[in-house]
């Protein structure tokens, strides 16, 4: 982590800085130039790749994980993380899948009047809140690491899932008329995706409390000096990467049409390389939603959706998103100049 | 007061005591030594991989790539044995298994040490991907070569390793001597004095000659290499290759490691704590079995475990900077 | 014109140490006051009990004729101090006008930031103070002298009444220097007061209207700029009695070189240094904060990269230039920052003791000797008589600061180094032991080892050194021998 906001008359390599950079720039350019390839490749082996239909899907595919993103970029600006998204996906999928399938104030017939609809995005937004929140206690008051605790709480949400779920696959395809909808010819989701996307830009970009949490990044005690409540800045931010998270995952619950007991599983990764290919720095202090986190997740997204026309094998997804985000880390590495362990 | 600073630092050993008595008393079955020769076999894996994993813990890292290495080299080893050519000749077979096995381990190793010494990436964004990408390998090889998730038809003569009927003590015997390695390593040799020294201080560390990048690569290597061994205890004791092997293990490895009292911030703890730890997290999970509490349940107490650690860990530093400022 | 700050009588100090006694000093509306001092006068100790960091143990402040007495930096910040230190408080990541309002953001009605506003604000201030740049730049994208007026700025921007700065020519061109004299003149005009810290004394002359120098945390004198020159001020600064004792050591110095550096460059902080040391010789290397001593040090023991240079120990040329290698060819290197670079807190006396040594008492398989281990242990433990109850078990940090050092020295001792770097060896550590480690050093040197003998502290240097290399400005300025050991040379080829 960055430990100052300073230049202190520090050594300046020159040679050496010079191949560093030249290195990194190689790096950077390289990664998406690799992406370029996979595209051109996936363009020429299947023609209905390069449609505006697949476009299309590519962009509905990416709205639900872009979601968690944009909250996971909160959490990254601080140089903290958050693996928990994936299983707090889980967990407010099955909340609301239980609701939904066994209590009347959900039954399918109440969802239909578009009020329901909002009260599951309500219930699903406090949910993912409320594991934020935990993880946010544990990390900023507690100060434990963000890995260990989120990795925690993690697992303990999954535990709690699949105790409700009772290991079963829940139904929500109730929620499928509302996900899979379309207005005006778009998705619904992608309408929420960039609605959110815009919203959170503008906090991030143009309210004290966004610019403070590039601040509190850039280097905490600094922030502490000037005033800034760090800790409970970076608690909410906790809480926003968990509500976003939660949302996320009642929009996947929704397109998917169940929660099989594998739902949500290593989605944190894919989330986390998604914002590190958009430019954010596990080192905290930078990060954009547009267009960063936006090209991040459609990137990724590009190349699912490119493996499964190729007809690549299902267990090459797993090895692709591992290199992806050892690339993207590499050149975030690389990049970064300050103190390191 | 004597009998406060033994409890204070015997408290996992008496923990593990107190929790043994008050299952044998409580939990039916437990006594039995069929439950107890599951115990022990249970830990073993368990042992050496929280083992490999200690070395890097002690240095103030991490590697999520170890369950990745018990199913690459699960299937891996359960291919040479059971369907490839080699497979004809168990004498053969098996020892070059149980060498790839290894080898898989030390191979992720050596990738996750190159990326973090010479790419400086953080250990635990490196061993995530690595995780991903190997784990994902394990699963592509066994659907290439057998078209399903496990591979069968292991030699018998392989099964000794995990302990197969009379051979219980085999795998028990292996995971402690690579225990006992361990803690001999770091106790007395002068490597053993770098983990802990760059663990607690990495600059200093560094200005006084010690080879930091060398070691850190070496633990990194360790904590495959171990992981290797474990696959090859896990895959003789299930009596196949699994592509999934390890898939929720992590959580109790961690939960061990932490439990046992190693601090994840590096520099104190030891394979002692890590064997305690072990031993305590398998008796929950043996417990927990034998009541018939789901897995899942399982896995929040130990969640809940690892969380309430950190947390004494973090009471117990900042009482100490408390007395460290008044004084 | 009339007294704006009074402080009168002052004294701190910290655990029974006096820093700061009887200090006096007024400072008038409008006017440029200079603080000057060596390094551990007491100068950043006054200006943090000003700016609300440290509470004084005794004395009265007065300002705007009020009773002043801050008890947080923030009460100090209200009432109109500012306080600008060489770390800048800016975020890199940000822009200049977010950066300047940060503390405050002016909003729209909707709850957003009122961006135009700041912008608009920041440009107005920005040019006030003759600076033509868009406040919507980042600040990692501000050259240095730049960055320090946006700090300038931000302080007047929160009606500071007096400015402090704290060694604010340290890295500065001169024509950012010219740029940074000129908006103090400017704030000068306006009626905002300046207390203006600094080693530089020309830049001292040039800016300030009077100048007050401190000593070992008292205040020596204060001279109108008129009526003083360079040479009275060194006096005043480092001027006193040699009263310390200093062991005697018979030793020889031999012809031969045992280190010679050969141009050293590092980037701005080293400029083509060399310097070469003898069997048996003591150089001290003195000079001010940000003379580039420590950065040599680490740079020849390879902690640091260069640019270019060469080291050659006893002749022999070392190839690849780090800690392992030097260690390896007999160097030695005792840090600064015993607590951050030096030693295992956590862990005991015998851990840090044998850290290098363990090395040699290997058995097979890299097996350490335990009996052996702790008979080196004890036996540095003994001759340099390290007060602990346990070796073996009491960790570093229950130790006292001399302690701690000498196991700093044991560990690096033990070795028989040929070649000793000590950086600020006795800083932090108590006369009796300060006594100890100067006859441990010249103990070193009568049995052959060349040393290197970095301090702020000239008359220890004068004391204990065969001879003196003064840096400045990350070249060596000077070297004056023993018969010429005179306290106003050294300083003058420092300051």
């Amino acid at each position: 982590m960055k430990t100052s906001a300073n230049i202190s008359p520090t050594t300046d390599h020159h040679s050496y800085a010079y191949i560093h950079q030249l290195i990194a720039g190689i790096l950077k350019y390289g990664v998406y130039a690799i992406f370029l390839i996979m595209i051109v490749v996936f363009s020429f082996s299947n023609p209905r790749f390069f449609t505006l239909g697949n476009f299309l899907l590519i962009l509905q595919q990416a709205s639900p994980l872009g979601i968690s993103v944009i909250g996971m970029t909160f959490v990254l600006i601080l140089a903290g993380i958050d693996i928990s998204v994936g299983r707090n996906m889980f967990l407010t999928a099955t909340i609301i899948a239980y609701f939904l399938n066994k209590t009347i104030l959900l039954s399918p017939e109440t969802v239909g009047v578009a009020g329901g609809y909002i009260l599951i995005l309500i219930i699903s937004l406090v949910s993912g809140a409320l594991i934020g929140l935990i993880n946010g206690i544990f990390v900023a008051k507690l100060k434990i690491v963000p890995f260990i605790a989120t990795l925690a709480i993690g697992s303990i949400c999954r535990g709690i899932g699949l105790i409700i779920s009772e290991q079963r696959t829940p139904s929500t395809s109730y929620l499928n008329s509302f996900t899979n909808s379309r207005f005006l010819g778009i998705p619904v989701t992608l309408i929420m995706f960039i609605v959110i996307a815009v919203i959170i830009d503008y906090i991030l970009r143009r309210t004290s409390f966004g610019r403070h949490l590039y601040a509190i990044g850039n280097s905490p005690e600094t922030a502490r000096k000037s005033g800034i409540n760090v800790n409970r800045n970076i608690l909410i931010a906790y809480v926003l990467c968990g509500a976003l998270a939660g949302f996320a995952g009642i929009i996947l619950a929704g397109q998917i049409g169940s929660v099989p007991v594998t739902f949500g599983n290593g989605n944190e990764f894919i989330v986390i390389s998604a914002a590190i290919l958009g430019g954010m720095s596990l080192f905290g202090g930078k990060g954009t939603i547009i267009p960063g986190a936006f090209i991040g997740i459609i990137l990724v997204t590009t190349i699912m959706n490119g493996l499964a026309m190729i007809n690549a094998s299902p267990y090459v997804y797993t090895i692709v998103r591992g290199l992806i985000i050892f690339s993207a880390v590499t050149v975030d590495s690389i990049n970064y100049t300050g103190e390191l362990r | 007061m004597k009998v406060k600073a033994f409890i204070q630092s015997n408290t996992i050993f008496l923990l593990l005591i107190l929790a043994f008595i008050v299952s044998a008393i409580f939990v039916p079955h437990f006594t039995s030594s069929y439950n107890l020769k599951n115990f022990l076999l249970q830990s073993t894996d368990l042992l050496l991989i929280a083992t490999g994993l200690t070395f890097i813990v002690l240095n103030g890292g991490i590697d999520f790539s170890v369950t990745s290495v018990l199913a690459l080299g699960s299937v891996v080893g359960a291919y040479i044995m059971a369907l490839s050519p080699l497979s004809a000749t168990p004498v053969i077979a098996i020892p070059v298994a149980v060498i790839v096995m290894i080898a898989i381990g030390g191979t992720v190793g050596a990738v996750n040490g190159v990326a973090v010494t010479i790419l400086k990436i953080p250990s635990f964004i490196a061993t995530l991907s690595t995780q991903l990408i190997f784990s994902g390998l394990a699963i592509l090889f066994t659907k290439k070569v057998a078209s399903r998730t496990s591979i069968f038809g292991l030699p018998e003569s392989f099964f000794v390793l995990g302990g197969e009927g009379k051979a219980f003590l085999v795998p028990i015997i292996i995971a402690l001597f690579f225990s006992a390695l361990a803690y001999w390593i770091l106790e007395y040799t002068r490597f053993g004095r770098h983990i802990l020294s760059i663990g607690t201080n990495p600059k200093a560390s560094f200005i006084s000659g010690v080879p930091v990048k060398r070691v850190i690569f070496t633990l990194c290597l360790l904590s495959g290499l171990y992981a290797g061994i474990a696959s090859v205890v896990l895959t003789a004791r299930n009596q196949a290759g699994i592509s999934s092997m390890g898939d929720s293990m992590f959580i109790s490895i961690i939960a061990s490691i932490v439990i046992g009292g190693t601090s994840i911030l590096g520099g104190s703890g030891g394979f002692k704590q890590t064997l305690l730890g072990v031993l305590f997290i398998t008796l929950i999970n043996n417990v927990m079995n034998l009541m018939g509490i789901p897995w899942f349940i399982t896995m929040i107490v130990q969640g809940l475990m690892i969380l309430f650690a950190a947390l004494s860990d973090f009471i117990i530093k900042s009482r100490k900077s408390f007395f460290q400022a008044v004084s | 014109m009339k007294d704006l700050l009074t402080i009168k009588d002052v004294e701190k100090s910290f655990s029974g140490v006096t820093v700061l006694r009887n200090i006096n000093i007024n400072l008038a509306e409008g006017e440029i006051l200079g603080i000057v001092g060596e390094n551990g006068a007491g100068k950043s100790t006054l200006m943090n009990v000003l700016g609300g960091v440290y509470i004084k143990n005794k004395g009265s402040m007065t300002l705007d004729g009020e009773d002043y007495n801050p008890l947080t930096p923030k009460e100090a910040k209200d009432n109109g101090i500012a306080f600008i230190h060489q770390e800048l408080s800016l975020f890199s990541n940000l822009s200049i006008a977010e950066n300047m309002f940060i503390e405050d953001f002016p909003k729209k009605k909707i709850g957003g930031i009122n961006f135009k506003s700041i912008v608009r604000s920041s440009d107005e201030y920005l040019r006030n103070y003759g600076l033509d740049i868009d406040p919507k730049e980042k600040v990692e994208n501000l050259p240095m002298g730049t960055r320090q007026v946006v700090e300038i700025i931000k302080s007047l921007m929160m009606n500071a009444k007096i400015i402090i700065f704290d060694e604010p020519t340290t890295s500065l061109s001169k024509p950012e220097k010219e740029k940074l004299f000129e908006t103090i003149r400017g704030l000068k005009r306006k009626g905002v007061s300046v207390l203006f810290i600094s080693h530089i004394i020309e830049d001292v002359l040039t800016l300030c209207n009077r100048i007050a120098v401190l000593r070992d945390g008292g205040l020596v004198g204060t001279l109108n700029t008129e009526d003083a020159n360079q040479n009275e001020i060194v006096r005043m600064m480092v001027g006193r009695e040699l009263s310390k004792v200093y062991p005697e050591i018979e030793k020889e110095i031999h012809e031969d070189p045992v280190l010679e550096v050969t141009g050293f460059n590092q980037g701005q902080t080293l400029k083509d240094v060399s310097l070469s040391i003898r069997k048996g010789e003591i150089i001290g290397l003195y000079g001010i904060i940000g003379a580039g001593r420590t950065e040599l040090a680490k740079a020849i023991f390879g902690v640091d990269h260069i640019d270019s240079g060469t080291v050659r120990v006893n002749g022999h040329l070392i190839d690849s230039l780090s800690p392992q290698t030097c260690i390896e060819k007999g160097m030695a290197f005792v840090t600064e920052d015993r607590r951050i670079e030096g030693l295992l807190m956590s862990k005991p006396v015998r851990n840090n003791i044998t850290l290098i040594k363990i090395n040699d008492i290997l058995n097979r398989l890299g097996v350490i000797n335990r009996h052996v281990e702790k008979e080196f242990s004890d036996k540095m433990v003994d001759s340099l008589k390290i007060k602990v109850s346990d070796a073996d078990i009491q960790p570093m940090l229950n130790l006292s600061g001399g302690n701690q050092q000498k196991v700093v020295f044991g560990k690096w001792v033990i070795n028989q180094p040929d070649i000793f770097i000590l950086d600020e060896p006795t800083r932090g550590v108590d006369v009796g032991a300060k006594f100890e480690i100067y006859s441990i050093i010249g103990q070193m040197a009568k049995d052959g080892s060349g040393i290197l003998f970095i301090s702020s502290e000239m008359e220890e240097l004068i004391g204990v050194c065969d001879r003196i290399l003064v840096m400045k400005k990350g070249r060596i300025s000077g070297e004056v021998v023993r018969k010429d050991f005179e306290q106003e040379t050294i300083g003058n080829l420092a300051l």
